[in-house]
């Protein structure tokens, strides 16, 4: 057990050592000050918010018909909304521009009707992510909610509690656990997205370069810039992870 | 209790396991700044991402990296843009010499000298634009000088039926046209950006592709009306009208070949490169829209 | 509360509906408790049972898993909505699909106590116990108070502050308690309410919990699977099985003198099915004097430790060795079941009208399966029809799977009284 346990460990965090080991660490400030890094992390910090609210405005409610809903094909919806884990991310930023492009089945009437598109904007880029990572959160919280069960509801309700008194008392609390968990996954996957972004939203620096579209932009000329970048987003990462973890210590004692 | 822990054990395992992976993603490509732990085989190498995003991207068929070549089979480097023509060209080189298959390695040609100088095995080096060609030579990885083998030109890529009555560069400057441009970093933008400013027309485009096939797609699939690519991107696509740039806003972009200084096998890289200036290539590389010097 | 206590509840009950054989406690005085027909169908499954519970008394429902027990409680608590039937609580209708009536969980006077509590992890004790205050409209401050007063009650003071998670499973079933009945409900639900703990803490809360219900006002509807709580806390049963009430009473009648093989074998006691013919009651090959019983058919009840079991040589024709009895002084080693059998004769014959007193009876027979319990041995025995002898553990050393065996009935072991399904809910 142990020797591939190790192997695994140095698999994972050698390529992190490498990256370190090329930071240019003397001019990182004055790269992290240029207008386009600004720009890409900028949007990094918006979009993945963004990806993050509009999957859980739309993600919760179909967590919770998947958890509870009684429908015929029910299983077939779970397969059909997971199937961006699954999707390489590229091809679903194709799929995207032939739905919500500019010609694509629903797309073509927005933009005739109300001249609304997508594409080259930064809520396309919020658009392309949830796309990818609001799975994350539905399997989540889905989960979250059979696990739960509706124990506690029911207890409530034989109370005397109201749905209202319900849902603010027992079932959101209950949930946060796992609302926290899947809107943190969504939140990782949404702020590592490439594929689907470049190929739905496009790459322009202030609109939709987000930080792992200059990387991947940065590293055919510039590997020094990408370097930094990536330094940024595994710190970024870093912190997040950490600052989750020291939340749970606490809630364990 | 028991949901709690649960989602507490779980989460952060899921969490952290994609963080892990999201980070591997952004930085697996960042290895190539200099040869501290660089690969040794293309399969591994840093561009990987970058061919195999563009591929699905812009529609090409492109083939696997050199390391499922064959042995004896030369590794060729070349940009995106002769992903069509390389194969035929492959193909007849193997007919006159049926000992050295050819095993294409297709990537952006500024990636590819990183890539290079790290020490990604490779015969022969094609390149789109001086620049790379010449980044490429005087970081001394060629082994001779280079033979330019053709010319692309730029053009401006319409929707058939060209609903925007686009006819020159200075209409993509004009409100409410969504123009697509090629990023700085690879040739169609940085030649498209030159095309502009002899032109002296500003652009201000929706979005910067990372290549020419890219800014065609854009085109194809409806969610722009124009953008500049190169003509032999757009040949045969019956979606896209090309439109033709005239001489003095040109910037012909020049494919060079050269036999590579740590080739494996440096005497049918030779014969590859000169077999690209012979007549029946320079046809069929003309056939397929490239300018013949 | 101690076992007199039991008795006397229990009698002054009967005394209040005169021991009558009609089954509804309340029907003497309509809007006064619980009337319900339960009527739900799912799959494969029906479940149709009238209920009733008269004020200030416990029902405790009692059947094998799956019989629909845990969803008539559902139904009472608004939880499952009836598909045929009716459910009245003093007079209010909760749920009557005929006129499409229901009131929902929130807006009835009903206290349910989950078998597994479900208490509310996030909040603390007293949160928990306040909820149901809280949920009617109390405010935060006399809620507590109230609260407060429910935790000393059931002798939690101190825990207010508590998380459910750190209590033991008997504190926790206090707090559900508590819980259940703060908001005063007219209808407790209690649904295994002693299922979640082991077997030292169930004695001592199943006390405490007879105390809380002796100062009850509302109705009680508790179940169980275990005879010992419907003992110590109903002072009646019904037997629900597939979905149906097969068996309605005081406890003590039917524990005394079981109609389902399900109550038989919760009280450990010989539960067979005949006709008496002539005043001979036929058990399959058993023949039992039962002089006052008319032509019909009848159920005997003999309580495994009043047969007794003597080995037969396997050459011995019955009846010509007469080893002595392998449980001789039966009374000696039974057990607290084994004396409640042996006791019940009396009230069973009284209400039922004259019971056999069976002359002694012999057969031979087979040991199938040897089960050892605390103090005694329990044989299963091959024969038909199939009974049960308890025997004193070293005198059971000879018995094994196949041992052939001679079964002696003392006369007026068995009651036997007819299965004339008077009691009955029609």
């Amino acid at each position: 057990m142990v020797p591939p346990a190790l192997l695994a460990v140095a698999f994972l965090v050698l390529p992190l050592a490498g990256l370190l080991a090329n930071v240019p660490w003397t001019d990182i400030s004055a790269q992290l000050r240029t207008p386009d890094v600004r720009n890409a992390l900028y949007l990094s910090l918006i979009c993945p918010i963004g990806a993050t609210l509009l999957s859980i405005a739309l993600g919760v409610p179909l967590a919770w018909l998947l958890a509870r809903g009684r429908f015929p094909g029910r299983g077939l919806v779970r397969g059909l909304v997971t199937l961006p884990m699954v999707l390489p991310p590229v091809v679903g930023g194709v799929a995207l521009l032939y739905a919500f492009g500019r010609g694509g089945l629903v797309g073509r009437w927005g933009y005739r009707e109300f001249g609304i598109s997508l594409p080259y904007t930064t809520f396309g880029v919020m658009v392309a992510s949830a796309f990818v990572s609001m799975p994350f959160l539905i399997l989540t919280v889905e989960a979250g909610i059979v696990q739960t069960g509706v124990r506690f509801e029911e207890a409530a309700e034989t109370l005397g509690a109201g749905r209202l008194m319900v849902l603010r008392r027992i079932t959101l609390p209950m949930l946060s656990p796992s609302l926290m968990a899947g809107a943190t996954l969504c939140w990782a996957r949404a702020l590592g997205e490439l594929g689907a972004t470049l190929t739905f939203a496009g790459n322009l620096s202030g609109t939709t370069q987000t930080t792992p579209l200059a990387v991947f932009i940065a590293l055919q000329t510039k590997p020094q810039d990408a370097v930094v970048l990536s330094l940024v987003l595994f710190v970024v990462s870093l912190a997040v992870l950490l600052v989750l973890r020291g939340r749970r210590m606490v809630g364990h004692q | 209790m028991t949901v709690r822990g649960i989602l507490r054990r779980s989460a952060p395992l899921l969490a952290s396991g994609s963080a892990l992976a999201l980070v591997l993603t952004a930085c697996g490509s960042s290895g190539g700044s200099d040869g501290a732990e660089a690969s040794t085989a293309p399969s591994t190498s840093p561009a990987m991402a970058a061919p195999s995003a563009m591929a699905s991207m812009g529609g090409h068929g492109m083939s696997m990296p050199a390391a499922s070549a064959a042995p004896g089979s030369i590794i060729v480097l070349a940009p995106g843009t002769l992903a069509t023509a390389l194969p035929l060209v492959d193909k007849a080189f193997l007919k006159a010499h049926p000992e050295s298959p050819v095993s294409p390695n297709f990537g952006h040609s500024p990636a590819q000298v990183i890539q290079l100088q790290q020490g990604s095995p490779g015969d022969a080096f094609l390149a789109v634009g001086v620049e790379s060609m010449t980044q490429a030579k005087n970081a001394g990885l060629l082994a001779g000088d280079p033979t330019v083998f053709a010319h692309n030109r730029l053009e401006i890529v319409v929707p058939a039926g060209n609903s925007k009555k686009i006819t020159s560069l200075a209409d993509l400057g004009k409100p409410g046209v969504t123009t697509i441009l090629g990023d700085e970093s690879t040739p169609v933008g940085l030649y498209a950006k030159q095309a502009l400013a002899k032109a002296g027309v500003t652009v201000k485009p929706a979005s910067k592709e990372e290549g020419s096939p890219s800014v065609v797609q854009r085109v194809v699939t409806g969610n722009a009306d124009a953008g500049i690519a190169f003509a032999t991107d757009l040949k045969g696509n019956s979606k896209v009208t090309g439109i033709d740039i005239p001489d003095a806003e040109q910037m012909p972009a020049a494919y060079s070949a050269a036999v590579l200084k740590g080739a494996k096998h440096a005497d049918a890289a030779r014969e590859f490169v000169s077999f690209l200036t012979t007549p029946s290539v320079q046809n069929q590389l003309r056939q397929l829209g490239f300018l013949i010097p | 509360m101690t076992a007199e206590r039991v008795t006397a509840e229990r009698d002054g009950h009967n005394g209040r509906d005169g021991g009558g054989s009609d089954g509804s406690a309340a029907d003497g005085e309509p809007g006064a408790g619980l009337r319900a027909r339960l009527g739900v169908s799912r799959d494969a499954f029906t479940l149709d049972a009238g209920l009733a519970v008269a004020p200030g008394t416990v029902v405790a429902v009692v059947g094998p898993n799956g019989a629909g027990k845990s969803t008539a409680l559902r139904c009472l608590a608004g939880l499952t909505r009836l598909r045929t039937g009716r459910i009245e609580l003093r007079g209010t209708v909760l749920d009557d699909p005929s006129t499409g009536a229901f009131i929902p969980p929130a807006q009835r006077s009903v206290g349910v106590m989950f078998q597994d509590y479900r208490l509310f992890p996030r909040l603390s004790v007293l949160d928990n116990v306040a909820f149901g205050l809280r949920a009617r409209g109390m405010r935060q401050r006399p809620a507590a108070d109230v609260a407060a007063g429910w935790l000393e009650r059931v002798g939690l003071g101190g825990y207010a502050d508590a998380r459910p998670e750190t209590l033991s499973g008997g504190q926790a079933q206090r707090v559900a308690l508590a819980r259940a009945l703060a908001p005063r409900p007219e209808l407790l639900l209690l649904d295994e309410p002693f299922a979640a703990l082991d077997a030292e803490s169930r004695l001592d809360l199943r006390d405490d919990l007879a105390d809380h219900l002796s100062s009850y006002p509302g109705c009680t509807v508790l179940v169980t699977h275990d005879p010992n709580d419907a003992l110590a806390l109903a002072s009646r049963i019904a037997v629900i099985d597939g979905g149906r009430v097969v068996d309605e009473g005081p406890t003590a009648d039917v524990v005394a003198s079981p109609r389902s093989r399900f109550v038989a074998r919760l009280v450990g006691t010989n539960l067979v099915t005949g006709q008496v013919v002539g005043g001979v009651a036929h058990f399959g090959d058993l023949r039992v004097p039962a002089p006052a019983c008319a032509d019909g058919p009848v159920l005997g009840t003999v309580a495994p430790a009043a047969l007794q079991l003597g080995i037969t040589g396997p050459d011995d024709p019955p009846g010509l060795s007469d080893p002595p009895g392998l449980n001789s002084g039966t009374g000696d080693v039974s057990t607290g079941l084994g004396a409640l059998a042996t006791d019940r004769g009396a009230p069973a014959a009284g209400r039922n009208g004259p019971a056999a007193g069976a002359g002694g009876v012999c057969r031979t027979d087979q040991v199938r399966r040897v089960v050892l319990h605390p103090g005694f041995v329990r044989v299963h025995l091959a024969g038909e029809p199939a009974l049960m002898a308890d025997v004193p553990i070293h005198r059971s050393l000879a018995l094994a799977p196949g041992t052939p065996v001679r079964v002696t009935m003392p006369p007026g072991a068995m009651v036997v009284y007819p299965d004339d399904a008077g009691r009955r809910p029609s």
